[in-house]
């Protein structure tokens, strides 16, 4: 009966009603839709790197990666090699396969392996063969192209990728070869993918937090006015379970409603996402950019019964009795034990670094998280005392009525205040957070960086006999000799390469000694026109020389630059998430706070206080707190990310000035988009309100 | 000596609503007046258009021989802050801020400095019955406790008129006589006019003079019993 009365006074008690179900609906919404998408972002990496997992077959069959050799997944074996390659300055690449027998492994996004002398390749790639000559390209891959790499196989629809069919004969004795059972789609255990992958999943943490802190904050918005109801009915003889029950249907509702419209804002935003995202060259597949439909249950069942459950939490502070409400006293102070949680997850984040080689990179993707989340649950409880100091110091340095509301207001409840700004206070973290470990992936400075000269090519051969690379020296080149250093001519490199004479001790390269002529070929430099045909014929002389050869030339990009160019475009999204939750949860907390306060500043304005100074009162008891704990956040981002990094076994350096000026910039944002609410105060405080309140 | 609040033929709508038509008042210095009549006669809302809290569509309002009630908002803000007090029925506190400080807020809004600000309202607590209560917030007080603070603080600035809407209106006898002696004996130590609005003949008791308003108008005028 309650249950179906609440619903009633939702759907059916007039306008005002109807606007804070659809206030309520819209914010749970928002919030929801959010973190789904925020989720999808690891999804999303995660299905791009077990898409092309399968290009580092050779290098786990090597062993030289974390991850075991894959299971098996045919009778034969094949042998297999990929290279990055280049054409133009777009990454691409070049792979080998030789089957072993009738059943070898087939890579994803094929249904055969291709036989001697045919060639897979991708669209982009068959776009690319087909516009370019022969010798500058085609030739790079001998064969017939009988098959196209279909999705499954590629990280997205652009990337330039071909195997090249071969015979066991001509693969055995290549180097870096090796023999594979299979293609497994576990990504192998670079540090670095092992390091993104976690670094989303602490942010996915971290920005679920600040996701729940706005749907309570939306959820409070209507408290106050659902509690002037909810006396009412109790007058008229419902006990406090009916009122409990009649407030969950009613608030039960909206986030029915918005769950309903998270689902599908979510379904047009991973459309758009995927649409517009660029990572590392391409855009996402729309099929990896989704949540698993368990997750996707959990978190639309889970959002309304959070704000359910928050509706009859936030009974808890008023007696709502036959007449009238009335709130519960004084709230103690938080007591000290508050702080143990913030210190067990930040101590345990830090000590997993030193960890990392005892207890395995399985052990630290179960502890991180979890870790994260003590450290934020640390954080919220927290918070409250940062705001209690915050609200006495603004009352010792006050002078003014304003300062000194705000600063009582934030005193006598400090948990809230802090619930207004700790959705923007988690996204000072969370950016901090990502932003500094993002910096982990730049780039050393271009001084610092050794070039290529324009118009060279250079073949890394990984140390192959003279004899083998003679053809690439039919012009003007330098020669590297040696496998564990290189030697090499100072003098001769610094024609080809931008470097300091003489060698310098951590260059790995020396002057050559005696009998370095009859040692292995390192390096091939061979100097072109520098036009981009040259540079392309000689790049496809030299794969077919050396299959395995890295080649480079200076229009090559730094694959530390195109990481970090992707995963610095995630970040921006994923800040740009985190900073909205905050910013709604701000401008929600701001308008709960006016509704809840609406007849005291009503009556303040009647007895002259003026709307400017209300205006500084709310701005200030918001602006005094956020600063503070944003200053906490910022300092715990930090904690976060240099334990992320050593956790992923990457070294730590400070994040660059542009970090600090992002979250100082988001927080600032955050806080003007806050004021948007402020016109509300005019209407909702004006003296003649006090008529009807 | 002339009146110091004159209200001359002032009405109100509200909607389709006419919660004046044409009702006229007049306060002296140092007056207690009560305003009396039933529910929806449009006493509070005389009382609001008197206090520059409604502008009334028509009519005038003079304060000291100024005319108020074609003044903008700011301007009558600034009345409200300087020269006039408030007390309402309830919830009129700053639920934040202990009883002293919400009795010395007038005086911080007119720019006085906390400690003297504070030292002039912790004055009023012995007077208000309520020592050593002023570190309370106002959940932590009664109807009547809370009642006298407001009533302090509608006084502690020395204004020229205190506004009283149903001052006792939440408050049982005992504590509506101690806020309405309080009221009057403070008022007339200061020299203070008061214009309250009653639906309570006992109240109304208290005051020098008693309009009666029915439908918007003032019906009755009763001297002072």
């Amino acid at each position: 009966m309650s249950l179906l009365l609440g619903l009633r006074l939702a759907v059916a008690g007039g306008r005002e009603a109807l606007l804070r179900l659809a206030f309520t609906a819209v914010a749970v919404g928002v919030g929801i839709t959010l973190l789904l998408l925020a989720l999808t972002g690891q999804a999303a990496v995660q299905g791009r790197a077990d898409r092309i997992g399968w290009q580092d077959a050779a290098y786990v069959a090597s062993g030289a990666g974390e991850r075991p050799q894959p299971p098996a997944e045919s009778a034969d074996g094949a042998l297999f090699l990929a290279v990055s390659d280049y054409y133009d300055g777009a990454p691409m690449t070049r792979a080998y396969a030789a089957a072993l027998g009738a059943d070898p492994p087939v890579p994803p996004g094929l249904v055969r392996l291709p036989g001697p002398g045919e060639v897979a390749a991708s669209p982009a790639m068959r776009r690319l063969l087909e516009s370019t000559p022969d010798d500058q390209l085609r030739d790079r891959f001998p064969g017939r192209v009988t098959m196209t790499i279909g999705d499954p196989g590629l990280a997205h629809s652009n990337e330039l990728v071909a195997i090249v069919g071969r015979t066991p004969g001509q693969l055995q004795g290549v180097g870096s070869v090796q023999e594979v059972r299979g293609f497994d789609t576990v990504p192998n255990g670079f540090a670095y993918f092992y390091f993104l992958r976690l670094m989303l999943l602490i942010g996915t943490v971290l920005l679920l937090v600040p996701v729940v802190i706005l749907i309570v904050m939306v959820t409070r918005v209507a408290a106050a006015r659902r509690e002037q109801r909810l006396a009412a009915i109790r007058l008229v003889g419902a006990t406090r379970l009916q009122t409990a029950v009649l407030a969950a249907a009613e608030a039960g509702i909206a986030a029915v409603a918005g769950s309903a419209l998270a689902w599908a804002a979510y379904e047009a935003g991973r459309r758009l996402l995927a649409a517009t995202v660029t990572f590392q060259g391409g855009r996402f597949f729309l099929a990896d950019v989704t949540v698993a439909r368990w997750i996707l249950v959990l978190v639309l069942v889970g959002a309304p019964a959070v704000v359910t459950l928050t509706t009859i939490a936030s009974l808890r502070r008023v007696q709502v009795s036959p007449l009238g409400i009335s709130r519960r006293g004084r709230r103690p102070a938080p007591p000290a034990w508050h702080a143990l949680p913030i210190v067990a997850g930040i101590g345990g984040q830090v000590a997993l670094g030193p960890l990392r080689g005892t207890v395995g990179s399985d052990t630290l993707d179960r502890l991180a998280p979890l870790f994260a989340v003590l450290a934020i649950v640390g954080f919220v409880l927290v918070g409250p005392w940062l705001c209690l100091l915050a609200g006495r110091g603004l009352a010792r340095i006050s002078r003014r009525v304003p300062g000194l509301l705000a600063a009582r207001r934030i005193a006598a409840d400090p948990r809230a205040t802090f619930r207004a700004v700790s959705g923007v206070v988690l996204a000072a973290w969370v950016i901090t957070y990502i932003g500094s470990t993002v910096d982990q992936f730049r780039p050393p400075d271009e001084a610092g960086a050794v070039r290529l000269r324009p118009g060279m090519v250079q073949v890394v051969t990984g140390g192959v006999p003279a004899d083998q690379v003679a053809p690439l020296r039919s012009g003007p080149t330098v020669l590297a000799r040696g496998t564990g250093g290189f030697m090499v001519s100072c003098a001769e490199l610094s024609r080809v390469r931008y470097v300091p004479c003489p060698h310098t001790a951590d260059s790995g390269r020396f002057e050559p000694g005696p009998g370095a002529e009859s040692m292995a070929v390192a390096e091939v430099y061979i100097r072109t026109d520098g036009t981009l045909a040259a540079e392309n014929r000689v790049r496809t002389r030299a794969a077919n020389l050396v299959p395995n050869a890295i080649i480079h030339t200076d229009r090559d990009p730094d694959a530390g630059i195109l990481f970090f160019a992707g995963i610095g475009r995630l970040a921006s999204v994923a800040c740009l998430f985190v900073l909205l939750v905050g910013a709604c949860s701000l401008a929600a907390g701001m308008i709960g706070g006016l509704v809840e306060r609406r007849r005291p500043f009503a009556l303040l304005r009647a007895s002259g206080l003026r709307l400017g100074e209300l205006r500084r009162l709310v701005f200030l008891e918001t602006a005094a707190t956020m600063l503070c704990t944003a200053a906490v956040g910022v300092g715990l981002g930090l904690v976060t990310a240099y334990a992320a990094a050593r956790q992923g076994d990457v070294g730590w350096r400070w994040p660059g000035l542009d970090v600090f000026g992002y979250v100082g910039g988001g927080v600032l944002a955050a806080l003007i988009f806050s004021t948007l609410a402020l016109p509300l105060l005019d209407a909702t405080t004006r003296p003649d309100t006090v008529r009807y309140e | 000596m002339p009146p110091v609040l004159v209200g001359r033929d002032l009405h109100k709508w509200f909607g389709v609503a006419e919660a004046l038509r044409g009702a006229s008042i007049t306060l002296d210095e140092g007056e207690i007046v009560a305003v009396m009549g039933p529910s929806g006669s449009g006493k509070s809302t005389l009382l609001h258009c008197l206090a520059g809290i409604l502008a009334p569509e028509s009519g005038q309002v003079h304060f000291a021989g100024r005319r108020i009630d074609q003044l903008p908002d700011r301007d009558r803000t600034n009345l409200r802050r300087t020269v006039f007090g408030f007390v309402f029925q309830f919830g009129q506190l700053v639920p934040e801020l202990p009883a002293v400080e919400n009795i010395a807020l007038p005086l911080l809004l007119t720019g006085l400095r906390r400690k003297p600000a504070l030292a002039a309202a912790s004055a009023w607590l012995p007077r208000l019955g309520l020592d050593g209560l002023g570190g309370r917030l106002p959940g932590e007080l009664s109807g009547g406790q809370g009642q006298r603070i407001a009533l302090a603080r509608a006084l502690i600035a020395n204004p020229k008129i205190v506004f009283a809407d149903e001052p006792t209106g939440a408050l049982d006898s005992v504590a509506a006589d101690q806020v309405m002696e309080l009221l009057v004996d403070a008022a007339r130590a200061q020299g203070s006019s008061v214009l309250m609005v009653t639906h309570e003949p006992r109240v109304a008791g208290y005051a020098d003079r008693t309009v009666l308003v029915r439908d918007g108008v003032d019906a009755l005028r009763v001297g002072a019993g």
